[in-house]
């Protein structure tokens, strides 16, 4: 009777001793192990043995166990997602696992049902509300589409896909703080151009060069003049920049870096439309919203017309 | 030609030649080519009226005629001729600014008329000018022929004003037909002295021409040109009128120095100045470039008065042929896509002009590339978006996946046809000026009453100036009472807006037409 028993007590202890060894090794490299690997490190035990110790930690959530091509992969479990989840049901937690793995990008509703194999709404959505109750996960609306809400961990910072970056808030684009920037990325051209008329009046080529300005250097005037709480990227600044050139008020040339690689920085300066305005539109038929209709003896005509007529009484 | 086009040139007929013309003109704009008795016969009109009005409208240039194969003399209507009608005070604006006033009253004697000698026209300038010395009290003394004659000179190498084309009569002494221009230095053969003999001395003429016209074909024929004007000296002397593609020519290379001014500054605008008026001799006017120039060329050429060195005309033109946005390459086409862009400006806001520029500069874009490109608010980027494509100012290309072109997987582009939308600028145009001139027109016919009594008045008070009766000259000034005073103010200031107007919106049209003729034709045949 003894002998069993030692034998079982033998067969536990390096069970534990298998366990603590994996958990080891899966500490040492945090992107997951192979099973040749735990072969490798523990060749005391044979195959039922590492079998029950994976089975073992996997019921447990200890570890993962993930595919990475043809081979298996044993990975730690987040300790805290492990506590976290506690007390919960097996259907949160496979709710909480793949809302997990959708990271900060987030996930929609439709999505984990598919995913979960959840097929009662109802069900899915009690799940997801005790969650956000216990402040585990939360929802994100998405710029994308206003009426899509996607789901995260709670501690997550939401990925610039689904806030739409510096210039959306509350997932609201904020006109008016690309028209600031506009306008003031504007004035900074302008006030360039000035400054090298200014400089060098004799000179036209030197002064056509400095009226150029780069994006940092409007980023960076920007930045001092302390309108923008969020920090700003070159990247941003060119896209503004960028938004001047549309509305004609600037122009884009190329200037080569100066590292070397021969790469070249955008350079923005400040520009007038070509041409006054058109004086078509400095009639009323240039603007009037009926002209398609207008005829000479109709309802709508010119010797009647009462656009004509404000015009003209001004 | 467009219905609106037509309509304009109805207006414009109807206000500078009265109706019995414009009713031809119209008959004739509508229906191409067409001999003299089918006018009679459709417009139901006395033959002598039609016969009257075509003189008229031949002798304003704007209908010719041609013997049909059939036998038939056929006449033609040129619709440009018509619209051209709205653009003389600016011609008469341009010969001032260059050639001075002698230039300006000989370029609106030639207007008005038509066609007239230049022994004609130079006498009745000589005459306007001294009258107007003559009122001014000035001591200049009076302002000889031979002045004015050189002046006229001038303007012929200028190449603003030009021969008329010339006739063909038949064997009875019928004129038939215009002869097409083989030559086209032939009209700008610098006038000789027989030009510009005073008066046409019909019996003379008729008796010189009739010997002369067998003799002249065949030199046509072997394409002798120089003996041909010989041959012309004893014929007397021939019509004249103004060169209007010449005076186009001007004004788009006036255009295209205001905007250098605009984008450098006026100091470029000189250089540009030079280049184009160096061109300008060298170039064939409908070509898509102009000739080269050598930097010599243009830095001797520059006015001695713009002080500028070596140095600083060297940068300007690196300044003009490093510029980016590819003005000076393409200058026309990038003059009527700022006219488009200011009607969208003034049209859609600002807002819709930034995204109107996407479209320009990425040709082929996606509705939500659109908004995120003019960084917009979605909701406010589709609203503009559709409105425009609404008024036909942007167009849609669909491009589906799949060739059931669900609407799922298929791709909406939305982009610019430029040549498309200029044309619906124009059309507008053509519109606005018809609508303008009608609305001035009814303007001066509701204040009939009050315009003649304040002419009658005026009348009275300038005979009355002799006899210098001031009180009496108030009690007639009275006869105005004040509310109609006010009125009368109120027609003149509106009707000066509405001139205005008309001359700004030929501005427009002028851009467009020629944006549209250059991209129409890439390969213009070369005059030889």
């Amino acid at each position: 009777m003894a002998a069993p028993m030692a034998v079982v007590k033998q067969e536990l202890s390096e069970d534990v001793d298998i366990e603590a060894k994996i958990i080891e090794l899966c500490t040492l490299t945090p992107k997951g192990i192979t099973d040749d690997v735990i072969k490798a490190e523990v060749p005391q035990c044979d195959i039922q043995q590492r079998v029950t110790a994976v089975n073992r930690l996997l019921s447990t959530n200890r570890i993962e166990l993930l595919k990475s091509g043809a081979k298996l992969l044993y990975k730690l479990k987040d300790p805290d997602a492990a506590g976290q989840i506690k007390g919960a049901d097996t259907e949160e937690k496979v709710v909480f696992q793949i809302i997990k793995d959708a990271q900060n990008k987030g996930i929609w509703t439709r999505d984990i049902r598919i995913k979960s194999n959840l097929k009662n709404i109802q069900v899915l959505n009690k799940i997801l509300k005790n969650l956000e109750s216990k402040k585990l996960i939360k929802a994100v609306k998405s710029v994308n589409a206003s009426k899509k809400k996607v789901y995260m961990l709670y501690n997550l910072e939401p990925d610039q896909s689904v806030t739409g970056g510096p210039w959306y808030s509350a997932s609201e684009f904020e006109s008016e703080f690309v028209e600031i920037l506009n306008a003031q990325a504007h004035k900074f051209l302008q006030q360039k151009a000035l400054d090298a008329s200014i400089v060098h009046p004799e000179d036209p080529w030197r002064k056509l060069q400095t009226s150029y300005a780069s994006a940092e250097s409007v980023l960076q005037h920007i930045k001092n003049l302390g309108i923008s709480k969020v920090d700003l990227s070159v990247k941003d600044m060119e896209s503004i920049l960028d938004t001047l050139i549309y509305d004609g008020k600037a122009e884009l040339s190329a200037r080569t870096s100066g590292t070397g690689d021969g790469g070249s920085v955008k350079i923005y300066r400040n520009i007038q439309p070509l041409t006054d305005t058109s004086g078509l539109v400095k009639t009323p038929c240039g603007i009037c919203p009926v002209i398609s209709r207008c005829t000479t003896d109709g309802l709508i005509s010119p010797k009647t017309c009462v656009y004509m007529k404000e015009w003209l009484d001004f | 030609m467009s219905r609106v086009k037509l309509e304009l040139c109805e207006q414009t007929l109807k206000e500078c030649y009265g109706d019995i013309v414009a009713t031809i003109g119209m008959y004739l704009l509508q229906n191409k080519t067409t001999p003299l008795n089918m006018i009679v016969q459709r417009t139901k009109m006395d033959p002598k009226q039609v016969r009257q009005a075509l003189c008229s409208l031949i002798q304003q240039n704007i209908v010719s005629f041609y013997r049909s194969t059939s036998g038939f003399v056929e006449y033609t209507a040129l619709p440009d001729a018509v619209l051209w009608r709205l653009r003389y005070p600016k011609y008469i604006h341009c010969a001032k600014t260059l050639f001075g006033d002698a230039a300006e009253l000989l370029v609106e004697e030639l207007l008005l008329q038509g066609r007239c000698t230049l022994g004609e026209a130079v006498t009745k300038t000589v005459k306007k000018l001294n009258e107007s010395l003559a009122a001014s009290g000035s001591s200049v003394p009076e302002i000889s022929h031979s002045l004015i004659r050189d002046k006229a000179s001038n303007l012929v190498r200028a190449r603003l004003l030009r021969r008329c084309e010339d006739v063909i009569k038949d064997k009875d002494g019928k004129v038939v037909s215009m002869t097409e221009i083989v030559h086209p230095e032939l009209l700008f053969d610098p006038p000789r002295g027989h030009d510009f003999a005073e008066t046409v001395s019909g019996s003379k003429r008729s008796a010189a021409q009739n010997s002369e016209i067998p003799l002249k074909r065949i030199k046509l024929e072997t394409g002798d040109a120089a003996s041909t004007m010989e041959s012309e000296a004893e014929r007397g002397p021939s019509y004249w009128c103004v060169n209007v593609h010449q005076f186009h020519h001007h004004f788009r290379d006036q255009a295209i120095i205001a905007a250098v001014a605009r984008i450098i500054d006026q100091k470029a605008s000189e250089v540009m100045r030079t280049m184009l008026r160096l061109s300008e001799t060298k170039t064939i006017p409908t070509d898509p470039s102009s000739a080269d120039l050598s930097f010599t060329e243009i830095y001797n050429a520059i006015p001695k008065d713009k002080i500028m060195t070596r140095n600083v005309v060297d940068q300007y033109l690196k300044c003009l042929s490093q510029n980016c946005c590819d003005f000076v390459t393409k200058a026309v086409e990038a003059l009527s896509i700022s006219e488009i862009e200011t009607v969208v400006l003034e049209r859609f806001g600002s807002k819709a002009l930034r995204m109107y520029r996407v479209l320009l500069a990425e040709k082929q874009v996606e509705q939500k590339q659109v908004e995120e490109k003019a960084m917009l608010p979605p909701k406010e980027a589709k609203e503009l978006l559709y409105k425009m494509f609404a008024e036909n100012f942007v167009t849609l290309t669909e491009l589906s996946k799949a060739p059931d072109h669900a609407p799922a997987r298929t791709f909406y582009f939305f982009n610019v046809n430029l040549l498309q939308v200029s044309r619906m600028i124009l059309e507008k145009c053509y519109k606005a000026a018809a609508n303008v001139m009608i609305r001035r027109q009814k303007c001066i016919l509701e204040n009939k009453r009050l315009l003649d009594k304040q002419e009658r008045v005026e009348a009275i008070i300038s005979s009355l100036d002799a006899e210098s009766a001031a009180a009496q000259k108030e009690e007639i000034e009275q006869m105005v009472t004040p509310s109609e005073r006010k009125q009368l103010k109120k027609v003149e200031d509106a009707s000066k807006m509405l001139e205005t107007s008309e001359l700004l919106l030929d501005h427009t049209i002028f851009i467009l037409e020629t944006y549209i003729s250059y991209t129409l034709k890439p390969l213009p045949l070369s005059k030889k």
